[in-house]
């Protein structure tokens, strides 16, 4: 191995903060060459972001940080805060994980670029203005000349990751940090924003700090790995090592975690075999508990309506759980909406339980709501902070007036067993309950009434993996107990293969492909389904350097590639 | 399926993060409301503090000296009632034992200044209070419904509430002053009437807010559970809006003593011989040179209320802190990180921090402040 | 750049033309800034006396209208500035190395004017409210005194006169406000 470009002696962080001191990293150290990917995985807390952040001097005022950084042989922490600044984007850089706010709205995309070029002389006025083009040129920014004059708000997320990285190579540092850089992008964009990364690291010789949470990701880019737990390293060593013969319990707990996608079989121009005897025809004696027919939904602004969603079908019988799939504007959770009866549906008919939704008089309407259970996303949002966590279990037995307050309270704590959080949480607030305990109350308020139908809006996304393992394992067995049926929308196709009956894949508010989980995601017919398989990442460098080929013939073979 | 995981013959449970939260959630004994937290933060507020002891200071000294009705205090003077004037109407305090006779002199008429000065901070508490009572009642009745049923409701309040903008505060609160001078019920009716014209500002803030909790997904909740809309705004907007209702209704609560001030300067506001701060001043403005302290203890008591009631809703902000509010569950970035993201176990702290620098309470203080994210650091030392 | 040119020199000529005659005008008038009045009772001078005269008579209402909003929107910006330096992309400046005065005043400062925009357009009506208070206590005869006589003496008709032209500047003035909105945020405007 050669000199390492970046490396980490004995990073020690504590924060100030009003309750007294905290140690977020606990002497981490660790190495980086140039043209060498080193992946830093961790959970939440684990202080992956902040020893990382070490380098960069970015850290806020309240923190103390102790250690050596060596950025090419040179202490960074014992630079003047002058010095740092100019290390800053010339010879260290950053990519950050919200490509939606990482750039100043108000600057066109050319004064950003262009300053990063003049920070640090390298270029200036109409020299730099051509440099910019060529960077943004080299990122995959199509038509760069002309676009270079748009403000940020007029490129998709994919594209304004691509312009941070733009401006992270701006200098050629030799060391970029990239912080979750793919983890707010949709599956076939963060594949290509990966490749992208990979083929500049090739070109630039650069070492990439790469932090991330998603074990498929370190898989596709690292050469080697650092695993923290709770600020200290806790594993470290060559990627294939790590991820095919874990040596830390924790490592292996993070990887078993990770839902995995079953390998699909994809083959470009042939038939996949029929589906044989679909599932539907052993329980067609009994009334769905949802069926949507030809179902249209609009949003309306300011007296223009937009539709979202044309023409989508699907039925989800007792006891099923059905996959809604989709990338980030597909109508997924539109179509969750609806039957939640936040959305009125614009064309088409929304049966529960064999009744028609959309022509139904607001009170029968009601009534059929106690049949509906929710889990929405959001673990910081979804519960009432104002509420104990008793009264918002109960909320739907209050509002639907079932139950006594005593049979109100028993029932709350038949769920929060069920759900396997201590009993004593009835009296608590959500602000002392974790993101996933957050999530099984969700669960459990959803229960409460013993809904024929759950609404699951992407329920794990916001949580980290071992977590979202753990929610997972408890959803699929109380659906088991429950028997209640599902629509569960994902983003992530593994945790719908692991989990669902049925997958329905959107895009564009039109369905794609649908049919039963072993169909589909096995035997995917149609393009989109298909890239949308092959970029999701497995955490297993082998495999997912096979797959990375694979999907890449895919695109030539459907002429979608990039570039 | 190819979910490989069993968390029961793991050997290390310790390393999942799940089993970790619940552990520590078992562990914990106290528990705090919304309300606890808050009420902490505020009494940590050395100025807001302060400021509340002078507002209920001069509260109690203002009805108690010469009673609520302005007769029967324990000063024993009426407001209304002349005597004759002593040496020029000079105050007497300092001067003549602690107090003495006059402590802030008598006016033109050798009335005693100090009863008057009660009389008008009475005056113009009542009406202060009533304003902002009155304009949060309206404001906040308004900015909900605007901000829950939208479409022509929404229209109809806000191009309301915008043509009362569009008019001079002062203005529409001199016409609708000297419109309450000829109806009964004196200064309260005054209070309510001004009440009608200083709700706008509120009606905005309670939109805005109404508006960004729509959005949350425990109000999705309730409207998809089928909670009239009613239970929706009662139950769940307004309490969580309650920090900015009343942070904006101390503000209005301090807007208001000036307002009433400068109608009454200008003769609009309440009437001799009847008192208050702003109609002393008016009344007095051309002895400021010659006998000025007719000009300074109205103008010293304004000061006194505008400013700790400004200090005390500084002191609200701060306690309910809208920023503290972290949304998502995102991974730590350089902001999260700011200390409330740390991470160790409990025993691995213990040992790490082997001088024991903070004290017990303050440690267990930091599981409860943190707003929603899932954190691993939570957790007790005891 | 040449109107530029040309304002900022007939400013500096009509500057040195007020600067001569501040000795004849202190001569007319030795104690210059009075407190009462929209101009000096009695004064006689030339156009330039003249002008000054009505300068400093306005200096002190001036002074204290201003006083109280800057007071205001000091705390509005600096809630605001708060507010975009927090944000993300204040990071990715300071990670591209810029200095700090540079992502002060171009990255943050320009995203926190925008709210303060709005804010300072419906002040405006406010301020004409404020100058109702400043006309009585300078003595001035304007629009404020007017009102306030009017309203006084139980006359609708300089009310409504008041209220009508005070209602229709806050328009204009939140018609203003919208329009540099759209300067200031380019997500409008495109």
């Amino acid at each position: 191995m050669s000199t390492p470009v970046l490396s980490y002696k004995d990073i020690r962080v504590s924060f100030a903060t009003e309750f007294g001191e905290v140690d977020a990293v606990k002497g981490v150290s660790f190495d980086i060459a140039s043209g060498e990917v080193v992946a830093v995985v961790g959970e939440s807390g684990s202080g992956k972001s902040v020893t990382s952040s070490t380098a960069m001097g970015l850290l806020p005022d309240n923190a103390t940080v102790d250690g050596e950084v060596l950025l090419a042989g040179r202490n960074v922490m014992k630079m003047s805060a002058g010095e740092r600044r100019r290390l800053r984007g010339q010879d260290i850089s950053m990519v950050f994980q919200e490509p939606m706010t990482a750039l100043n709205p108000v600057l066109r995309v050319s004064d950003q670029l262009v300053e990063a070029l003049q920070v640090h002389d390298v270029a200036f006025g109409a020299q730099a203005l051509e440099k910019a083009v060529d960077l943004l040129e080299k990122v995959g920014i199509p038509d760069a000349r002309r676009r270079i004059r748009d403000y940020p708000h007029q490129f998709s997320g994919g594209q304004r990751q691509r312009i941070v990285i733009a401006m992270a190579i701006a200098c050629g540092p030799k060391v970029i940090i990239a912080d979750e850089p793919t983890t707010a992008l949709d599956v076939t964009v963060q594949a290509e924003v990966l490749d992208l990364l990979r083929r500049l690291k090739e070109e630039l010789d650069t070492g990439i700090l790469l932090i991330t949470h998603n074990m498929g990701v370190v898989a596709d880019m690292a050469d080697r790995v650092v695993v923290m737990l709770n600020g200290e390293v806790v594993e470290t060593g060559d990627v294939q090592q790590v991820m095919s013969r874990p040596q830390h319990a924790y490592t292996r707990r993070l990887l078993d975690a990770m839902p995995l996608l079953r390998d699909p079989e994809i083959h470009v121009g042939e038939v996949s075999p029929e589906p044989e005897g679909s599932l539907d025809d052993v329980r067609l004696e009994e009334t769905p508990a949802l069926e949507a027919r030809d179902l249209a939904l609009e949003y309306k602004f300011r007296r223009k309506a937009t539709r979202v969603v044309e023409g989508v079908s699907f039925t989800v019988n007792k006891g099923e759980i059905m996959g809604l799939v989709g990338e980030s504007g597909s109508g997924k959770s539109t179509v969750a909406k609806a039957v939640l009866g936040l959305l009125d549906v614009a064309e088409g008919d929304l049966l529960i339980r064999g009744r028609n939704m959309p022509t139904m008089p607001a009170r029968e309407r009601k009534t059929l709501k106690k049949e509906i259970g929710v889990v929405f996303q959001d673990p910081a949002a979804s519960l009432d902070p104002r509420f104990p966590i008793g009264d918002i279990i109960t909320e739907p037995m209050v509002v639907h007036q079932v139950g006594t307050s005593r049979e109100r309270v028993r029932r709350a704590e038949e769920l929060i067993d069920a759900v396997r959080l201590p009993s004593g949480v009835i009296n608590r607030y959500p602000h002392e309950l974790s993101g996933g305990q957050r999530q099984r109350i969700s669960i459990a308020r959803a229960l409460v009434l013993s809904p024929t139908l759950l609404i699951a809006d992407e329920p794990t996304s916001a949580l980290d993996v071992s977590v979202q393992a753990a929610v997972l394992d408890m959803f699929r067995e109380l659906q088991e107990q429950y028997e209640f049926a599902c629509l569960f929308v994902s983003h992530d196709l593994a945790v719908i293969d692991t989990l669902a009956h049925h997958v329905l894949v959107m895009q564009n508010g039109r369905t794609v492909e649908q049919g039963p989980v072993d169909q589909v995601l096995q035997y995917p017919r149609e393009g989109y389904t298909q890239r949308l398989l092959a970029a999701a990442p497995v955490p297993d460098p082998v495999t997912q350097a096979e797959r990375r080929a694979a999907r890449l013939r895919l695109l030539a073979d459907q002429g979608k590639l990039p570039g | 399926m190819s979910m490989n995981r069993d968390p029961q013959n793991d050997p290390a449970p310790a390393a999942d993060l799940a089993e970790m939260e619940d552990a520590r959630l078992a562990q914990r004994e106290k528990s705090y409301s919304q309300g606890q937290l808050v009420r902490r933060r505020f009494f940590a507020h050395k100025p807001a503090v302060i400021s509340m002891i002078v507002l209920l200071s001069i509260i109690v000294v203002a009805f108690t000296s010469i009673g609520p009705t302005g007769e029967g205090g324990w000063w024993g003077k009426s407001f209304l009632q002349t005597n004759p004037v002593v040496d020029g109407g000079r105050p007497t305090m300092f001067r003549d034992g602690f107090l003495g006779e006059y402590p802030f002199g008598q006016d033109n008429n050798g009335r005693d200044y100090f009863a008057l000065v009660m009389r008008g901070a009475q005056q113009s508490l009542i009406v202060a209070f009533g304003v902002a009572l009155s304009s949060t009642v309206i404001g906040v009745l308004v900015g909900a419904l605007a901000g829950y049923f939208r479409g022509w409701v929404e229209s109809l309040l806000m191009r309301l509430t915008d043509t009362v903008i569009v008019v001079p505060l002062l203005a529409l609160a001199a016409v609708f002053g000297s419109y309450a001078q000829n109806l009964p019920g004196g200064t309260l009716t005054l209070a309510l009437l001004l009440g009608c014209v200083t709700w706008t500002g509120m009606a905005r803030l309670v939109r805005a807010e109404v508006l960004s909790l729509r959005e949350k997904e425990y109000v999705a909740a309730a409207a998809a559970m089928g909670a009239h809309p009613a239970r929706i705004i009662v139950k769940h907007m307004l309490p969580n809006s309650v920090g900015v209702i009343i942070v904006n209704a101390t503000f209005a609560i301090a807007a208001a003593i000036l307002l009433e001030t400068s109608l009454s300067f200008l003769g609009f506001g309440i009437q001799p011989p009847e008192s208050s701060l702003g109609l002393l001043i008016d009344l007095n403005q051309n002895a400021f040179t010659t006998r000025p302290w007719l000009f300074w203890f109205p103008g010293l008591f304004i000061i006194a209320i505008a400013l700790s009631v400004n200090f005390i809703g500084d002191g609200l902000r701060d306690a309910i802190d809208p920023r503290q509010k972290r949304t998502g569950d995102k991974r730590p970035t350089l902001r999260g990180v700011l200390g409330f993201r740390g991470s160790a176990t409990a025993q691995q702290r213990l040992a790490a921090r082997t001088g024991g620098t903070p004290d017990d309470d303050s440690t267990h203080d930091e599981t409860l402040n943190l707003g929603p994210t899932p954190n691993p650091q939570k957790d007790d030392d005891r | 750049m040449s109107v530029l040119t040309a304002a900022l020199y007939s400013g500096l000529v009509l500057l040195d033309h007020f600067m001569r005659h501040w000795p004849g005008f202190l001569s007319l008038k030795p104690r210059p800034i009075s407190t009462i009045g929209s101009s000096s009772p009695n004064f006689d001078g030339n156009f330039w006396e003249v002008s000054l005269d009505h300068g400093t008579q306005l200096l002190l209402p001036t002074t204290l209208l201003m006083v109280v909003s800057v007071a205001t929107y000091t705390r509005y910006t600096r809630a605001s500035m708060l507010e975009s330096i927090n944000q993300d992309y204040i990071r990715t400046a300071r990670a591209k190395g810029v200095n700090e005065r540079t992502v002060i005043f171009k990255h943050a400062f320009r995203n926190s004017m925008i709210p303060v925009t709005t804010i300072v357009a419906f002040d405006f009506a406010g301020l004409i409210g404020g100058s109702v208070i400043v006309e009585r206590v300078f003595g001035w005869r304007g629009m404020g005194e007017l009102f306030a006589t009017g309203l006084g003496n139980s006359d609708p008709a300089p009310v409504m006169a008041f209220v009508l032209v005070t209602g229709a500047a806050a328009v204009l003035f939140n018609l203003i406000a919208d329009l540099l909105y759209a300067v200031l945020d380019p997500r409008i405007r495109v």
